[in-house]
């Protein structure tokens, strides 16, 4: 292992910010070295967001200093940050598809000018394709970013920073939309850059991720830095879970209900895209149900399709023996299947009305009288829910955006636990983006759904998720099931059947 | 010879209107025998002069996923401004025209960009004061005839090249737009702005100032289809280019633009245009009222609407 | 518990109504110590009168609003409305002709439904074509003339008749205003439009039938149009191809003034109530005072922009969600 040995890079002291009367940080703290990779943890709101934004200059803080290259960091705006060599890539790409490569590695030199000649603006060719190249891209300069994968997307994107004489590359959870072979190659490109000399910031929640890139760890915890820069090989995995959970990691086992035998769902000849294999699976009664694959696997897909959001190209569904229309959630819905989308913002919130309004979404047929909501009937569905799940404000009139993403999970698995005759309830990535607390309570209510009965399937791409909460577990490969995994696998099971075709459960 | 994708992709989204005018033409050519005659083609080329600024004026904006309401009433305001000018100042006053849309512009484009308000509000706002304005600096909305036409006369209907000076003035200005959207680095940031606004922010462009720029073009454009619409009539006519606007949004939607911002097609805005009176004169030429041609345009605009919305169904499935 | 109800029952969705409803009080207030003859009972019941029509056609457009669309194509079918009953009065007698009309404006609502919810067009694109469409086909049906009707007094009697001691269109407005408001606030179909019209992709995904919500919103928002397309056949009493070319922008001009915030998802009952008693009374002193149309043009559209700007003001113009992150902090704070 490396031994810290210059001086940092950058250092950020005692950063504290406030917005209004919330404290998003308090005593945060960063320290990264030229050359190495600093991977910094933290749960969703714990102040990570924030401290990057102090980082580049998108927030002033509202104490503490922050050094770069020894002297104090003047930069006002992102744009000076970057021209002092700090630059990001950010979860939500930042490119233009309707642009070319080319206009995409040059966007922040055309930023500057105005009234010119785009070719003279943009920057040299040979430039442009030496940046590609250091991220082992070749696609000609005039490729539509549109058309390219997103992947593919991200490598241009870090090319552009690249080309930007970028000292400190800041990568806020690059891996959340890779396939695993996309991310090594983004990993063995962050070797390559740091082996050169470059600082890079590695944000992220995924431990595996930490092993297998970390040089130095700092992990943030409610806006306050809990280990600050230690070089990986002197800590490991539960010390940094611990901290970043701010409690003893216990058990992830949980005693799920006993299920009954009936067979509720089953799906025959499932293909939900045209070149995929056909998977059969089924789920009783009681029994909750995981589909585990890496991100791209289309565990997800194969969700949607059973929740009936999709459209499958073969392949009947049935639940207690009725067909299941695809595509249709209307007709879904009436049959009792209850559905917590993968994208939270755009396929589950209606972002400016009630909290209420939200979580009754899917109940309008129930609360119909002639053509009347019945109002109150409406709070007394949802306030025993929102009590169970603790939801944090407890304000129903307040808009759903005003909600911390946690609190905004927990409106929409309300919304479906409280579907009347709930036969199945079908989650995608149901803690995503959700803080440790809200985790628990959601976990609690799905397998309280459960033992009242309903068919539980959970697609998710947080492994341990999957496999702590699960009877049974369909593994996912290439969009169709490849093996089956029974209650209590762990994670080395999960390997080992994907990587033997054959299908075969695991003990 | 290499054609770069952004290029194809523009080309081929100029087929459909191109076809559809090819269409027309061997439709119209069968049915009047002098619809394809050079004059009657010059003759389409001319009538087209005044909604093309606008709706190249119109695209810059939708191209930065906002529209421009007062388009239209800008074309009347400068016509009729213009007038009054050259009436006391004389010939060097018909700059006041595109000045005057210029204006407009600003004052629009800063209420959308840089005070954010939805871009409906903000130009409805404009276009009912704009209206008031138009009314009350020529007294009621009375026409502005020019004292002299001599100027006028020879701008919009002699024969220079082939074509009235007025129709090589706006094919300069189409030069110009040409220029802007595919060449100057402003385009590029009308594109960026409309299809990725965090992102423009993120490397640096004011995309608040992107925007108020994207008005201030289509007011210049607006204002300089206000000269010609002066050129031509040789009065100023403050109650004109009512609805302009709309047909302006028409024009560049079945030229392939998108109302969901990004897209900045002018050669497409040019074809819709085209279209649109190219089927105007060639109902004319076959006897037809012009109400037909009303409903005929009506239908194209929601045939272009459908296949926009197949386009983005397409997509959406590829992606 | 007793604390959870109180904080549950904040008020915020009807907070933000309340500008708007300032200004109008304000205006009335103002209009009715300044202006000579305003405050009169007769002008009062004549400004009521003159924006009854305007206010039911804001009530079609606003629940188009809510479902996020924008109907531009309303004012031509009220013409081609005026035209139908023009025509079909002679044969069909008042009640059956008018009956013609108001089926003619539904039905091209259902049509502009059909377009935006089956079709995936832009709502936009679909009332701009079909306005286009509609006006030239009134121009051809009427030869581009405005036709005379038979005024009899059945066939004006929308227009002036009495109900009860109140004119009837000012009556059909203030049901017009309830029924959106009942619709809307208490109906199950209104909270399906809230849905839509919010986040379709996320109604999709809530089981809510979306196109048969945009598809009926439209027509029913058709209802209230035909209403007024027959109140102002009734009140001029010929059929006219240029009836209201402008009434689509004042529709939204009045929603927007009473401050609706038009991205859809929200929309009250009080905005059209607001916004047209803005319009309607600005015009009347306007009127009264003897200021030339061009300067109460001038004036409406400032109006239009400064009551826009004041509300932003309010939301996330100054300093990106200072307030609203106030608010959350606050109930924040009492609920623990």
């Amino acid at each position: 292992m490396k031994k810290i040995n210059t001086k940092p890079l950058l250092k950020a002291e005692s950063i504290a910010k406030r917005y209004g009367a919330t404290n998003a940080l308090i005593d945060a703290n960063l320290k990264v070295h030229p050359g190495r990779v600093h991977v910094l943890l933290g749960e969703n709101g714990a102040g990570k967001s924030t401290l990057l934004k102090t980082l580049v200059a998108a927030v002033k803080q509202t104490s503490g200093r922050i050094t770069f290259e020894g002297e104090a960091f003047q930069a006002k705006n992102v744009q000076e940050a970057m021209a002092c060599g700090v630059v990001p890539v950010y979860q939500h790409l930042s490119l233009f598809p309707n642009l070319s490569v080319h206009e995409n590695l040059s966007a922040f030199a055309l930023a500057e000018r105005e009234m010119q000649n785009v070719r003279r603006c943009l920057i040299e060719v040979e430039q442009a394709k030496a940046s590609l190249l250091s991220v082992g891209l070749s696609v000609p300069l005039d490729t539509l970013v549109g058309s390219l994968s997103i992947g593919e997307r991200q490598l241009v994107e870090i090319a552009r920073a690249v080309g930007q004489n970028c000292k400190l590359l800041i990568l806020d959870e690059p891996t959340s939309a890779l396939t695993s072979t996309e991310t090594d190659k983004l990993f063995s490109i962050v070797r390559d850059l740091c082996a050169q000399g470059t600082a890079v910031l590695f944000v992220s929640h995924k431990m595996d991720e930490v092993a297998e890139i970390a040089d130095d760890v700092s992990v943030l915890c409610d806006g306050r830095t809990v280990v600050d820069c230690v070089q990986y090989s002197d800590t490991n995995e539960s010390e940094l879970l611990e901290a970043m959970l701010n409690a003893p990691v216990t058990s992830f086992k949980r005693q799920l209900p006993v299920h009954s035998n009936e067979i509720v769902l089953r799906a025959e000849g499932l293909k939900v895209s045209r070149n995929s294999n056909v998977s059969t699976l089924h789920a009783k009664k009681g029994e909750i149900v995981g589909l585990a694959g890496l991100v791209g696997s289309g565990a997800l897909s194969i969700a949607e399709a059973l929740a009936g959001a999709r459209q499958i190209s073969d392949g009947r569904i049935t639940i207690n023996d009725v067909l299941l229309m695809p595509g249709d959630r209307a007709e879904a819905t009436k049959k009792g299947v209850g559905y917590v989308p993968g994208d939270r913002q755009t396929h589950g919130l209606f972002p400016i009305l009630p909290a209420l309004t939200n979580a009754s979404a899917s109940l309008t047929k129930q609360l119909d009288r002639f053509g009347f909501l019945k109002k109150n009937l409406e709070i007394e569905t949802f306030e025993p829910w929102m009590e169970k799940l603790k939801l944090l404000p407890f304000d129903f009139e307040l808009p759903a955006t005003q909600f911390s993403g946690g609190n905004q999970q927990k409106i929409i698995v309300a919304r479906n636990v409280a579907l009347p005759h709930l036969s199945v309830l079908v989650l995608l990535e149901p803690t995503r983006g959700v803080d440790v607390r809200a985790r628990q309570f959601i976990h609690d209510t799905i397998v309280e759904a459960a033992q009242s009965g309903a068919t539980v399937i959970i697609a998710s791409t947080d492994l341990d998720e999957v496999l702590s909460l699960s009877h049974r577990t369909y593994v996912i490969k290439d969009h169709c099931v490849c093996a089956q995994l029974t209650e209590g696998a762990t994670r080395q099971c999960f390997i080992d059947a994907l990587f033997s075709q054959s299908e075969r459960a695991v003990a | 010879m290499h054609i770069s994708p952004a290029n194809k992709a523009e080309l081929r989204a100029l087929m459909v209107p191109g076809a559809g005018l090819v269409g027309l033409g061997v439709i119209f050519g069968y049915l009047a025998p002098n619809f394809l005659t050079t004059g009657n083609l010059l003759n389409i080329v001319t009538q087209m002069s005044i909604l093309v600024l606008v709706a190249i004026g119109q695209s810059f904006v939708l191209s930065t996923r906002n529209f421009d309401l007062t388009l239209g009433v800008v074309v009347a305001l400068a016509s009729a401004v213009c007038a009054i000018a050259v009436n006391s100042w004389g010939s060097t006053a018909y700059l006041v025209a595109p000045f005057v849309g210029i204006v407009c512009g600003m004052l629009t484009g800063c209420l959308v960009g840089m005070l954010g308000i939805q871009p409906v509000v903000a130009t409805l706002g404009v276009l009912i004061g704009l209206r008031g304005v138009a009314f009350l600096v020529t007294g009621s909305g009375q026409v502005v005839p020019l004292a002299d036409r001599g100027f006028a006369t020879w701008a919009a209907y002699s024969n220079v090249f082939g074509l009235p000076p007025a129709t090589w003035f706006v094919c300069g200005l189409c030069v110009l737009a040409l220029w802007i959207a595919k060449r100057s680095v402003l385009g590029k940031k009308f594109v960026m702005t409309g299809e990725r606004r965090e992102a423009a922010q993120l490397v640096g462009i004011r995309c608040e100032h992107v925007v108020w720029k994207s008005y201030i073009l289509a007011g210049f454009f607006a204002g300089c289809a206000g000269l010609v619409l002066l050129l031509r009539a040789g009065t100023g006519l403050p109650s004109e280019g009512v609805g302009m606007e709309m047909q302006a949004i028409a024009a560049a939607v079945i030229g392939g633009t998108l109302l969901s911002g990004g897209y900045l097609r002018i050669f497409g805005t040019i074809f819709g245009v085209a279209f649109l009176q190219t089927l105007l004169t060639g109902l004319n030429l076959i006897g037809t009222s012009p109400f037909v041609a009303q409903i005929a345009t009506g239908a194209v605009i929601l045939a272009a609407g459908v296949l926009e919305g197949a386009v983005k169904n397409t997509s959406e499935v590829g992606a | 518990m007793t604390e959870h109800r109180e904080i549950r029952r904040s008020k915020q969705g009807r907070l933000r109504l309340l500008p708007a409803g300032y200004v109008a009080l304000v205006l009335l207030v103002v209009f009715s110590l300044w202006v000579p003859r305003f405050a009169a009972v007769g002008n009062l019941e004549n400004i009521a009168k003159n924006a009854s029509v305007l206010a039911i056609a804001a009530c079609g457009q606003l629940l188009i609003l809510v479902l996020g669309g924008l109907e531009f194509s309303i004012g031509a079918s009220a013409a081609l409305a005026s035209v139908v009953i023009v025509l079909t009065v002679p044969e069909l007698g008042v009640p059956a002709g008018f009956a013609v009309g108001a089926l003619v404006v539904i039905g091209i609502a259902f049509i502009n439904g059909v377009w935006v919810a089956y079709f995936n067009l832009t709502s936009l694109i679909a009332t701009l074509g079909m306005m286009i469409f509609l006006t030239g086909l009134t121009s051809a049906i009427a030869g581009g003339l405005p036709m005379e009707a038979v005024p009899t007094k059945e066939f004006l009697w929308l227009a002036r008749g009495e109900v009860l001691g109140l004119p009837a269109p000012v009556l059909l407005a203030i049901l017009s205003l309830l029924l959106v408001h009942v619709l809307l606030k208490h109906s199950t179909f209104g909270r399906l439009m809230h849905l839509v019209g919010s986040n379709r992709t996320a109604a999709i995904a809530a089981g809510t039938p979306v196109r048969r919500v945009m598809l009926w919103g439209f027509t029913i928002a058709g209802g209230f149009t035909a209403l007024a397309a027959l109140i102002l056949t009734s009140k001029v009493a010929s059929g006219q191809p240029n009836l209201v070319p402008n009434l689509a922008y004042e529709t939204i001009a009045a929603c927007a003034i009473g401050g609706m915030q038009l991205n859809g998802g929200k929309g009250h009952a009080c905005h059209v109530l607001f916004g047209v008693a803005i319009i309607a009374m600005i015009n009347n002193a306007a009127v009264l005072l003897n200021l030339p149309s061009p300067v109460q043009q001038l004036m409406l559209g400032t109006i239009i922009i400064g009551s826009v700007l004041a509300q932003t003001k309010n939301s996330n113009l100054w300093g990106v969600g200072f307030f609203s992150t106030k608010k959350v902090s606050h109930a924040h704070q009492s609920s623990q």
